[in-house]
C-alpha cells in the first residue's frame, strides 16, 4: 500500500483558448480532509471536474490507492468510489429530496429489476441522513426546499455511493454557521471511516478548523502543499493564492453620516413572509440587513426592486412613494438588484460576458435610434468592468456559462454597477469571490456611497456585514427586529437579534456562540 | 490538444457543409437539369415560402418556445385573403386583411404563453384548431375562385421587384431586417435572453412576457404571409394551402441550430436551403415527393441531438418557473 489514497499527477488540461491546468499535481492521504485553495479562475473546480469525469484530462496520471485508474465518465468515478458535491448542484426539482439523493442509483445494474420500492428509498434516505445528524425532511420536493437543504441533498447524494473520496467544491459558500458546524461533523465521522475529502472553499477560517491539508493553485499551476498543524497563517495563505502581499480584508468606513434619506420604507408587508417593515437609508451610508434563513431578507429585496409585488406598506425614493410592477420600472427610477442566486437570477448562460453586463442597461450601448447596438462602445465598457473586477477570462466574448463560479459572481456584481443605479442593493456579493477580488468588491461598494449611491448589503457572512455596514438591520421571522449603528453592536448582539424569538425547540438546539 | 477541441466544436459546421456538398454532387450526377442556373434560380424561388416561415418560427425558438399552430393559422389568413379577394377588395388590401386576422390570433396565442405563462404546446392545440376551423368559414372549405387571377394577386409570386423574383425578394428583405434586430439591436438581446433564462432577463429589466408575446405575433405574421404567397402561386384559396408548412419549418430551424449552437436568421436560412435542395433534388431524380419528406424528418432528427448537445452547458431558465 502506498501513502496516497488519491494521487493525481502532471495534470493537463486546456480549453479552447486557455491552458486551465498544467503539470499541476495533487495528493491526498486517506482519512485526510485537504483544502483545495487558489484564486477565481486558477482551475480548482476544473481539477475536481476531471477527477470526477465531468471533464477528460489532456495528458497525467490519476491512482487511486496506487493503482492507476481510468475516469472518462462520471460512472467510472462513482464505480471507483470519488463522489462530489459540485459547486452548483443540479438536482430534479420536481423530485421529492430522498429520489435526488438515489438519484441514478435506479439506473446501474444493481437496482436494474426495481429492488427498491418508494417507501425503502425514503426510508434509506432518511437513516442516511440521521446516521450524520443531518435534520432534513426528505420527502419534500426540492423545489419547495431553501437552498442550505438543496445543498444537504446534495451532500446526501453523493454519500449514498458510500464514497472513499468525496470532494466538495465549495460547499459552504451559503451555510449559515449552525449548518457548517453540522457539515463538519459529517467531515470528522468520514475522517474516521477513512474517507479522504477534497475541500475547495475560499474561506481561510474554514480550512482551519476542518482541514490536514492543504494545496494552492495558481493560474493553473501548483504553488504549495503544506500540513496545517495547530494554527494557520492566514495572510502567508492568503499571500501564496494571489501572488502579492494583500492588506486588510475591508476598507476603513468613511465618517460622512450627514446625508438625507433616499430609500424609505414604511410598514413594507408581504403575505406574511415580510410583516410591516421599516427602515430608511442616509446618503452615503451602507445598510446592512441580515437574518437567518427564511427571515424574509430575499423577499425584502425584491419587494424593493419590483420582482414582488407588496401587499402593504409604502416606499419612498428621494421622498417620492414609488410602485415598481416590473424590476424594468425599478432599474429605471434608479434602483438595482444584484441576486442572490446567481445561476437563476443572475447571469444568462449561453451569453457572452460582455452581453450579460450591459443587459440591464442596453440604452448606454445602443445609438438612439432603433435601437442599434454600438458594437465598440459595448466591447470597451465591458473590458473596464472586466479589469475593474478582476474577472479572469481571455476575452469579452467569452460564455458566461464557462467562467469559474466566481468569475460569474463579478459578472452579475458589474451588471448592476453598469447600471449607474442611485440605490444598489447587493445579496451574497461575494459568495465565491476569492480574498482579492473580494476587496476590490468592498472597495467599489465604498466608494458608490461616496458618490450619490446608497448600498444595501445582503449576506449571510455575519463578519461581512459587520465589516462593511454603517448601519445594520436584523429581520427575524418576516420582522425587523433590531436596527443599530455598526459602531453601537457587537456580531454577538446581532446573531442574537437574529435568532432570539424562535420557536423554542429551534431555540435549544441553537450553536451560535 | 488545443485542435482537438476546436475540432469537436466545429463538428456541425463540417457535417452540414459534407451534407449540403455531398447532396450537390449526387443530384448533379444521378438528376437530370439539377445543376442548370434556371433550376438554381427556380430554387432560391421556391424556398422563399418555407424561409419566411421559418424564420418567423426562428423568433419563437428563439425565446424558448414552440408554435405548433402557426401553419394552421396560415391557412385561415390564406383563405380569408380569398375571400377578400372575391369580395371586391384590392390585391394589397386583401393580403392585409389576412395578415390581421392572423395578427388576432397571434396576440392570443402571445399572451396566453407570454403573459398567462401557460403551457405552449397545449394553447397552439387549441388556437391552431381554431384557426384551421375558422379557415372553412368563408367558403364552408370549398376552393376559392372569384376575382382571383383578375385581382392581380398573382403578382405576389410571379411578379419581380428590381429583376427579382417577388417572393426571393420579400424573403431577402424579411431576412436582412431579421438579422439587423437580432444581431445588432438591443431588442435581439431581449429576445436571446428570454430564451435563455427568463428569471435572469426579468431581473435585468427586460419584460420578457411582452418579448414572447412579440415572437408569437411576429411566428404568426410571417407564417401567414407565406401561407398567402403560397396561395397565390396555385392560384386559388384552398384549406390546405399552408399544411405542409410545419415539418420544413422546424427542420430548417433546427438544423440551424446545430450549426451555428443557436438558433438564428443565417442557421435558419442555410437549413430551409438544404430542405429545397433535397426535394427539388429529388423531383430531378424523379423520386416521389413522399421520400424528400422523410428525408427532411430524418435530418430533423438527426440535427436535433446536435443543437441540444451545444445548449447543454447553459443554464436554461426556460425549465424553471419565472417567479416575476
Ligand atoms: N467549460 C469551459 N470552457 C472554457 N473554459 C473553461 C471551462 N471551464 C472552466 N474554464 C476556464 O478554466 C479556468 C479555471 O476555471 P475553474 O472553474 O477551474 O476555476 P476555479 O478555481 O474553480 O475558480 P472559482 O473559485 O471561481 O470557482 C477559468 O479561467 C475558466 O474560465
Ligand atoms: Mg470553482
Amino acid at each position: 500500500m502506498t501513502e496516497w489514497r488519491l494521487e493525481m499527477r502532471n495534470i493537463n488540461k486546456s480549453f479552447v483558448s486557455m491552458q486551465a491546468l498544467s503539470d499541476v499535481s495533487f495528493l491526498v492521504r486517506p482519512g485526510e480532509a485537504h483544502a483545495l485553495l487558489g484564486m477565481n479562475g486558477a482551475g480548482k473546480s476544473t481539477l475536481m471536474k476531471i477527477l470526477c469525469g465531468a471533464y477528460t484530462k489532456d495528458s497525467g496520471q490519476i491512482l487511486l490507492d496506487g493503482k492507476e485508474i481510468q475516469i472518462t465518465c462520471t460512472q467510472d468515478a462513482i464505480d471507483h468510489g470519488i463522489a462530489t458535491v459540485y459547486q452548483h448542484p443540479n438536482l430534479v426539482q420536481t423530485f421529492t429530496g430522498y429520489e435526488n439523493v438515489f438519484l441514478g442509483a435506479e439506473a446501474s445494474k444493481k437496482h436494474l429489476l426495481g429492488r427498491f420500492s418508494r417507501s425503502d428509498l425514503k426510508k434509506k434516505a432518511q437513516e442516511l441522513a440521521e446516521n450524520y445528524h443531518m435534520p432534513i425532511d426528505v420527502s419534500k420536493s426540492v423545489s419547495e426546499m431553501k437552498p442550505v437543504e438543496r445543498e444537504l441533498i446534495s451532500i446526501l447524494h453523493a454519500l449514498s455511493h458510500n464514497p472513499r473520496v468525496l470532494i466538495l467544491d465549495e460547499p459552504t459558500s451559503i451555510l449559515t454557521r449552525k449548518e457548517k458546524n453540522m457539515l463538519f461533523d459529517v467531515i470528522n465521522v468520514l475522517k474516521k471511516q477513512q474517507v479522504s475529502i477534497i475541500f475547495v472553499t475560499h474561506r481561510l477560517d474554514e480550512v482551519n478548523e476542518a482541514c490536514d491539508e492543504l494545496t494552492i493553485l495558481r493560474d493553473g499551476k501548483n504553488i504549495t502543499s503544506l500540513r496545517i498543524g495547530s494554527g494557520l497563517d492566514t495572510s502567508y495563505i492568503a499571500e501564496m493564492m494571489l501572488g502579492k502581499k494583500l492588506s486588510n480584508l475591508y476598507p476603513p468606513k468613511s465618517d460622512r453620516q450627514d446625508g438625507e434619506v433616499v430609500l424609505k420604507a414604511d410598514r413594507l408587508s408581504f403575505n406574511n413572509r415580510v410583516q410591516e417593515v421599516s427602515f430608511e437609508v442616509k446618503k452615503h451610508e451602507i445598510l446592512g440587513i441580515y437574518g437567518l434563513v427564511g427571515a424574509g431578507i430575499d423577499e425584502l429585496s425584491k419587494l424593493l426592486f419590483g420582482a414582488l409585488k407588496r401587499t402593504g406598506g409604502t416606499v419612498c425614493l428621494n421622498g417620492n412613494p414609488v410602485y415598481f410592477r416590473h424590476p424594468a420600472e425599478a432599474i429605471r427610477k434608479g434602483i438595482f438588484l444584484v441576486p442572490g442566486d446567481r445561476k437563476t437570477e443572475g447571469y444568462v448562460g449561453n451569453m457572452d460576458i460582455a452581453t450579460n453586463l450591459s443587459l440591464s442597461k442596453t440604452q448606454k450601448i445602443c445609438y438612439k435610434a432603433l435601437g442599434l447596438i454600438n458594437q465598440g462602445r459595448k466591447k470597451k465598457d465591458s473590458l473596464k468592468l472586466i479589469e475593474q473586477l478582476h474577472i479572469a477570462t481571455p476575452s469579452e466574448k467569452k460564455n458566461v456559462a464557462e467562467l469559474s463560479g466566481g468569475n460569474q459572481q463579478k459578472v452579475v456584481v458589474g451588471k448592476g454597477l453598469y447600471t449607474d443605479a442611485d440605490v444598489y442593493i447587493f445579496t451574497e456579493p461575494t459568495v465565491g469571490v476569492d480574498v482579492g477580488a473580494r476587496y476590490s468588491i468592498y472597495e467599489i461598494m465604498r466608494d458608490l456611497i461616496q458618490k450619490e449611491a446608497v448600498v444595501l448589503l445582503i449576506s449571510s457572512d455575519i463578519e461581512e456585514i459587520y465589516g462593511m455596514s454603517d448601519r445594520i438591520l436584523v429581520l427575524n421571522q418576516g420582522k425587523a427586529a433590531f436596527t443599530a449603528r455598526a459602531d453601537d453592536t457587537t456580531i454577538n448582539e446581532i446573531l442574537v437579534q437574529a435568532a432570539s424569538n424562535l420557536k423554542s425547540e429551534e431555540k435549544g438546539k441553537d450553536i451560535y456562540e | 490538444m488545443n485542435k482537438g477541441a476546436k475540432w469537436k466544436d466545429e463538428l456541425p459546421v463540417i457535417l452540414f457543409i459534407i451534407i449540403f456538398v455531398g447532396l450537390i454532387i449526387l443530384f448533379s450526377i444521378f438528376g437530370s437539369g439539377f445543376l442548370t442556373v434556371n433550376n438554381i434560380l427556380g430554387i432560391l424561388r421556391h424556398v422563399s415560402i418555407v424561409a419566411i416561415a421559418a424564420l418567423g418560427v426562428s423568433f419563437v425558438v428563439i425565446v424558448g418556445h414552440t408554435d405548433i399552430s402557426f401553419y394552421l393559422v396560415a391557412c385561415f389568413a390564406a383563405m380569408m385573403m380569398g375571400f377578400s379577394l372575391a369580395k371586391g377588395l384590392p390585391a394589397p388590401m386583401a393580403v392585409f386583411a389576412g395578415l390581421g386576422c392572423a395578427l388576432a390570433f397571434g396576440i392570443c396565442s402571445g399572451f396566453a404563453v407570454g403573459v398567462l405563462k401557460l403551457p405552449d404546446i397545449i394553447i397552439a392545440i387549441a388556437i391552431g384548431t381554431i384557426g384551421y376551423g375558422c379557415a372553412y368559414l368563408p367558403s364552408g372549405g370549398s376552393r376559392i375562385y372569384t376575382n382571383f387571377s383578375s385581382s392581380g394577386i398573382g403578382f405576389l409570386n410571379d411578379g419581380s421587384i428590381l429583376g427579382i423574383p417577388c417572393p426571393t425578394f420579400l424573403m431577402l428583405v424579411f431576412y436582412i431586417i431579421a438579422y439587423i434586430i437580432l444581431e445588432h439591436t438591443k431588442f435581439g438581446t431581449y429576445f436571446y435572453s428570454a430564451g435563455l433564462n427568463k428569471i435572469a432577463a426579468n431581473y435585468s429589466g427586460i419584460r420578457v412576457s411582452l418579448v414572447v408575446l412579440v415572437a408569437f405575433v411576429i411566428c404568426i405574421l410571417l407564417g401567414a404571409f407565406a401561407g398567402e404567397i403560397n396561395t397565390a402561386s396555385v392560384g386559388n384559396a384552398e384549406v390546405t394551402t399552408a399544411l405542409t408548412l410545419l415539418l420544413p419549418c422546424y427542420t430548417a430551424v433546427s438544423i440551424g441550430t446545430a450549426i451555428f449552437k443557436k438558433p438564428g436568421v443565417i442557421g435558419t436560412f442555410l437549413g430551409a436551403l438544404l430542405l429545397q435542395i433535397v426535394s427539388n433534388g429529388f423531383t430531378h431524380m424523379n423520386l416521389k415527393y413522399w421520400y424528400s419528406d422523410l428525408t427532411t424528418s430524418i435530418l430533423l432528427i438527426l440535427s436535433l441531438p446536435i443543437s441540444l448537445l451545444n445548449n447543454r452547458k447553459g443554464n436554461s431558465g426556460s425549465t424553471v418557473k419565472a417567479s416575476a
